[in-house]
């Protein structure tokens, strides 16, 4: 029985040496608790403890708060963090008064944006409809308003259009809405446009310049006078009050995890998704920035 | 392991509410919130269906034996309860309504499962006006069912939508009384509030209005299967008491209360007789659990409350940052619908066989004492939860604030001023976004 106990003893003793060698990391959700964001973080921690690290996620659901409580953190703890453009730009903008944590080159870890997507659901039968002069549909969005308001003007008055704009409360009340057919149209990042598929919608185009990375068209391409449109959602991983050394190696794992397949991570990662892995740390913080000052109207 | 824990969580915190006069599943649910929020999301309403399916069982043995109304939705057996005794019938009484109760819950059950896709067009039903119908007739209904005086309603809910607006809210970002106080930003945290403005109130009244909760004279319940033969001789009463409850507890509000009343009143039209009163309490006892189960899918389905304490659960959730809605209610509904099947089970047993050890528990229990270990405890734990949330000054400034005001609402029921406080911000985004649908 001694020995049974000693042996049990010495095991917990060496798990918690190795346990030591890892730092413990507080990864602080800087975006809502419902949302995206706030999936990825609660991934990625689950997948950097079976890397063996400790980890606590922490989600006020406030960027606000969320920056407070970083800060009142010892500094010697490290924090890994997602300035993600909304909820950043109200404090860039000055709408709440507290500190913003933003994406610098010396603490940037990992990139991703995905865009965003046109979906329908009760106009099926003719899916560009919202495309055709005269056009009257509700298309709903969430925030920020004058992102969307300005889209939503733009295409209107490039197509001789006549749509509306409904501004819901986060993507789950936009999906909701479409689905019930409460609208006719979503405007919705990746992510939520493929779980909108699955409920029977056909997604018709992608807000990008560029080539779509999942669906046929683009919104610019659809429109009649050609607009100029681009909105991507992005999302970055920046690591807070982190040593050189730890820096390093909590950079390159981030990274394996996200870009890996059988991770948690890599599972909710969504098709289309860019990861600018080949930039440098100073370019994809650059990146990140711009979306949150594009997100908060101040570029 | 979590889904027993969980089933076993809510039988007990069904037991209570059932058994306990003034206990109702609103606050049994903010006494077990400690608890809940170790759970995953999914478990949490395990715990949650099984406790409101339990209490609808329990509530009817105090009611018909004791006349005293564990549930607000056994008031029909209360008011048959001096018929029953009269004719000593209160065996043959308890064994109908515990297996009119299992007939209703089980059979509702089926239907779910069965028309499962039906459910899908519960989806295009709840547009946002017919949300913000159920929101504001869920608040209006709770007003005018609580037990105090009209306008004092009305000042509560005010009350209650001024606390709730406080921080940064909704569709287009309303900002009330933050003081740039990131503390604030998110409002006011939901624990506080409600163990100091719900419970605290609530726990004095119970006490206050209970010296002991031994009403009645405990007789003894004999059970054979001529009860059951009986039942099924009877069965209409429990058939139409299941199709009245189901639609019944649709209601928002009063969704199990109303479910029993409307099955209670088209029975007593049916029998008007006083020797049919057991085939009254049947119709009534198998409606209440019947709208038990239809008064969660609005909620399960659609993240949409049409109770108090389906209220305070979503609440919960959304403190675990979990989201009730279609894209994910078809696996809540398997495995609430697993919880179901036992705590029917269960409920079956504990109404019927075990119903008077149940009763001698009832009247062991001291009020006052109870209640002031438990206040005790409850503040502890929410200081705990504030630790945890790293807000734990925040939570004891809020505790310490709002004690004075719990205090002078203690004579009061104040439910309309905690759902008011819950479902403002809903509301208002209701409001606005059927403003910029139909302007």
């Amino acid at each position: 029985m001694r020995k049974l106990l000693m042996f049990a003893t010495g095991i917990l003793l060496s798990a918690n040496i190795l346990a030591a060698d890892f730092p413990e990391i507080k990864i602080v959700n800087l975006s809502s608790s419902t949302g995206s964001h706030f999936a990825a973080s609660k991934a990625l921690g689950r997948d950097l403890e079976k890397q063996g690290y400790r980890v606590e996620l922490i989600s006020p659901g406030n960027a606000c708060q969320a920056g407070a409580i970083i800060a009142r953190l010892p500094r010697d703890t490290v924090v890994i963090s997602n300035p993600s453009p909304y909820s950043q730009a109200e404090i860039v903008k000055g709408n709440q008064k507290c500190n913003a944590v933003l994406p610098k080159p010396n603490n940037m870890a990992f990139m991703l944006s995905v865009n965003y997507t046109m979906c329908t659901l009760s106009q099926k039968q003719n899916p560009n409809a919202v495309f055709q002069p005269g056009a009257s549909f509700r298309v709903g969005h969430l925030k920020p308003t004058h992102i969307w308001k300005n889209a939503v003007d733009q295409l209107n008055t490039a197509n001789n259009t006549n749509n509306k704009r409904i501004q819901y409360n986060g993507a789950g009340p936009t999906k909701a809405a479409l689905l019930a057919q409460e609208i006719d149209y979503s405007i919705l990042a990746m992510p939520h446009a493929l779980a909108l598929q699955k409920n029977g919608a056909t997604c018709i185009a992608e807000f990008t310049n560029e080539q779509p990375t999942v669906l046929a068209a683009s919104v610019n391409s659809l429109s009649s006078n050609k607009t100029q449109l681009e909105a991507a959602e992005s999302m970055s991983f920046i690591i807070l009050n982190a040593n050189n050394s730890q820096l390093a190696q909590l950079r390159t794992d981030i990274t394996k995890i996200m870009l890996s397949r059988d991770t948690e991570s890599g599972k909710i990662k969504t098709p289309g998704a860019v990861f600018f892995e080949n930039y440098s740390f100073e370019r994809r913080a650059d990146i990140a920035l711009s979306h949150i000052k594009r997100t908060a109207g101040v570029d | 392991m979590e889904f027993v824990l969980a089933v076993l969580l809510g039988i007990a915190g069904g037991v209570l509410s059932g058994i306990i006069p003034g206990v109702g599943a609103t606050i049994v649910v903010v006494l077990l919130m400690p608890v809940l929020l170790a759970f995953d999301p999914v478990y949490i309403l395990v715990s949650f269906v099984s406790l409101y399916s339990i209490s609808q069982y329990i509530g009817s043995v105090p009611a018909i034996i004791l006349g005293v109304p564990g549930e607000i939705s056994s008031m029909a057996a209360v008011t048959e309860s001096k018929e029953i005794i009269k004719q000593h019938r209160q065996s043959e009484a308890i064994a109908h309504a515990a297996l009119g109760s299992l007939f209703g819950g089980i059979i509702c059950l089926a239907f779910v499962v069965i028309g499962l896709d039906i459910l899908n067009y519960l989806a295009i039903v709840f547009k946002t006006p017919i949300k913000l119908t159920v929101l504001v007739l869920l608040i209006a209904v709770t007003a005018i069912v609580a037990d105090n005086r009209g306008l004092i309603n009305v000042y509560l809910m005010i009350l209650g939508a001024f606390f709730g607006v406080i921080g940064i809210h909704g569709t287009y970002n309303r900002e009330f009384l933050t003081f740039d106080n990131p503390n604030l930003m998110t409002g006011l945290p939901l624990f506080p509030v409600l163990l100091c403005l719900f419970v605290l109130p609530t726990f004095y009244k119970i006490v206050s209005d209970n010296k002991n909760f031994q009403a009645g004279e405990i007789v003894n319940i004999t059970i054979n299967f001529s009860q059951v033969k009986s039942f099924f001789k009877d069965i209409g009463s429990a058939v139409r008491g299941t199709v009245l409850g189901f639609f019944g507890g649709f209601c928002p509000g009063i969704t199990c209360a109303f479910s029993s009343q409307l099955a209670y009143v088209a029975e007593k039209i049916k029998h008007k007789k006083s020797e049919h009163c057991v085939k009254r309490v049947t119709a009534a006892e198998t409606a209440n659990n019947a709208g038990a189960l239809s008064a969660l899918l609005p909620m399960i389905v659609l993240g949409i409350p049409i109770s108090s304490s389906e209220a305070v659960v979503l609440t919960i959730l959304q403190m675990k940052n979990f989201t009730l809605n279609f894209s994910n209610f078809q696996d809540m509904l398997l495995t609430t619908t697993q919880a179901l099947v036992i705590t029917n089970i269960v409920g079956v047993l504990l109404a019927w066989p075990f119903g008077r050890q149940l009763l001698k528990l009832l009247t062991n229990i001291h009020p006052k004492r109870l209640y002031s270990v438990l206040f005790t405890v409850l503040i502890m734990f929410c200081v705990y939860v504030g630790y945890i949330n790293y807000q734990a000054e925040f939570y004891i400034i809020v505790i310490l604030a709002l004690l004075p005001v719990g205090w002078l609402l203690r004579k009061l029921e104040t439910l309309p001023l905690i759902l008011s406080f819950m479902l403002v911000n809903m509301t208002i985004d209701s409001v606005v976004t059927v403003v910029e649908l139909y302007s």
